[in-house]
């Protein structure tokens, strides 16, 4: 497909060097939704809160906060973002599960205003090269 | 406008200074609170600048509204500033400039062949702030920061990695009124407030071309919140963060202190171009 010939940058970590724009590529590969959250800890409090003796109210309550520790990997969800239908996209768009960058203005803003300013820079005069 | 958060530091304004020596000519509000013993030293300081000005908050009032997260906040702290300058510009000002006043100084941050180089900043400031400004104007970005050191640690791996990941607004940033927000908890509010602005799906940018620095925390100025700094435990202060948001921030016990560290992955909602959304 013609919207993933962009190259994914496999790990975090990595870069290139033409790569300066304020936007995530998603991958090719459409990950599990298993995948986009990370429920250990949530899992361990639940079973503690389950176990407990406190009252359902109480329980209720501990569940909302257990919820805190849901560890939700926004790579892996704006990767699932790309390959979800309209349906699914509209919604994760509704819970700010990805920010969409309309027509790239973020991105191309970003690059533009980077660029300008090392402009002004080199023909003001502010040239004290310092490190 | 810019406002200058400040305490005590009525004779040390580094960041005025800065800012006026770096050509920037317009309005600055310089914020203190009620409880601040040099109140009135600062009106003196500033009576000679046409375009500068004192703002004074009532610190309880501030104190009374801000989210601190402990029952007794303590005092001494930057969030109750931020907070009263918000509702100072708030209908009045479409954009506005919030800086610390320590800073030291602003540098364009490039890469020259295989090493990453600083300029520094020494009378564009005027432009320069118009083109960030237009900027923000133009796109949904809800607060503009710089780069800090931390940032650059890589040297040119630094400012070449996607920069969609560094959303944190230190020291010193531009906000856009749309978006109002309440800063939140009693320290480490500009780590803490970012996080929780960009999990709503608020765009909280670092523009990693400038560079801002600034004195060293708890460093050997006097004023400002120095002496809270100096005469805490590390621990409280990696603390706030790791209680507001625990599914990206945790703390490491190296070298004798603690630090909170954050993993990018699980901090914020990816920016990703509105191409891969189905039509």
């Amino acid at each position: 497909m013609a919207l993933f010939e962009i190259a994914k940058n496999e790990a975090d970590e990595t870069y290139t060097r033409k790569t300066q724009v304020p936007q995530y590529v998603p991958s090719k590969t459409k990950p599990h939704i298993d995948s986009l959250v990370d429920y250990k800890k949530y899992s361990q409090l639940i079973r503690n809160i389950n176990e407990s003796g406190v009252s359902e109210e109480e329980k209720k309550f501990l569940r909302f906060g257990a919820s805190r520790h849901l560890m939700f990997n926004y790579s892996l969800i704006a990767d699932y973002y790309a390959h979800a239908s309209k349906e699914m996209q509209e919604l994760m768009e509704q819970s700010a599960l990805v920010i969409l960058d309309i027509d790239d203005a973020i991105a191309n803003g970003y690059v533009k205003l980077s660029s300008d300013i090392e402009k002004i820079m080199n023909t003001t005069g502010d040239r004290t090269k310092d490190a | 406008m810019i406002y200058i958060i400040s305490h005590g530091r009525p004779h040390n304004q580094r960041t005025y200074n800065l800012l006026r020596q770096c050509g920037y000519t317009g309005d600055i509000k310089v914020v203190v609170d009620n409880e601040d013993k040099t109140m009135i030293e600062y009106y003196k300081e500033l009576e000679a600048d046409d375009r500068a000005e004192v703002g004074v908050f009532k610190k309880q009032e501030m104190i009374d509204c801000t989210d601190t997260g402990i029952r007794e906040p303590m005092r001494n702290f930057a969030v109750f500033a931020r907070n009263a300058v918000e509702q100072d510009a708030m209908g009045t000002h479409k954009l506005f400039w919030v800086f610390d006043d320590d800073l030291t100084s602003f540098r364009l941050r490039f890469v020259d062949g295989d090493s990453l180089r600083s300029m520094k900043i020494t009378h564009s400031l005027d432009k320069i702030f118009k083109l960030m400004e237009d900027y923000v104007s133009s796109t949904p970005i809800a607060t503009l920061g710089f780069g800090t050191a931390n940032n650059y640690m890589s040297g040119v791996k630094s400012i070449e990695k996607e920069s969609s990941k560094f959303r944190m607004c230190y020291n010193g940033y531009l906000r856009n009124s749309q978006y109002p927000v309440e800063w939140s908890l009693n320290m480490c509010e500009d780590r803490i407030t970012s996080i929780l602005q960009n999990k709503v799906g608020n765009v909280w940018l670092q523009l990693l071309c400038l560079q801002i620095d600034t004195l060293p925390i708890g460093g050997l100025i006097e004023g400002g919140n120095s002496d809270v700094y100096r005469n805490m435990d590390k621990f409280h202060q990696v603390f706030f963060p790791v209680m507001t948001s625990p599914d990206c921030n945790y703390t490491k016990y190296m070298k004798d202190k603690w630090f909170t560290m954050y993993d990018e992955k699980t901090m914020c909602p990816k920016i990703i171009s509105s191409k891969y959304k189905e039509r």
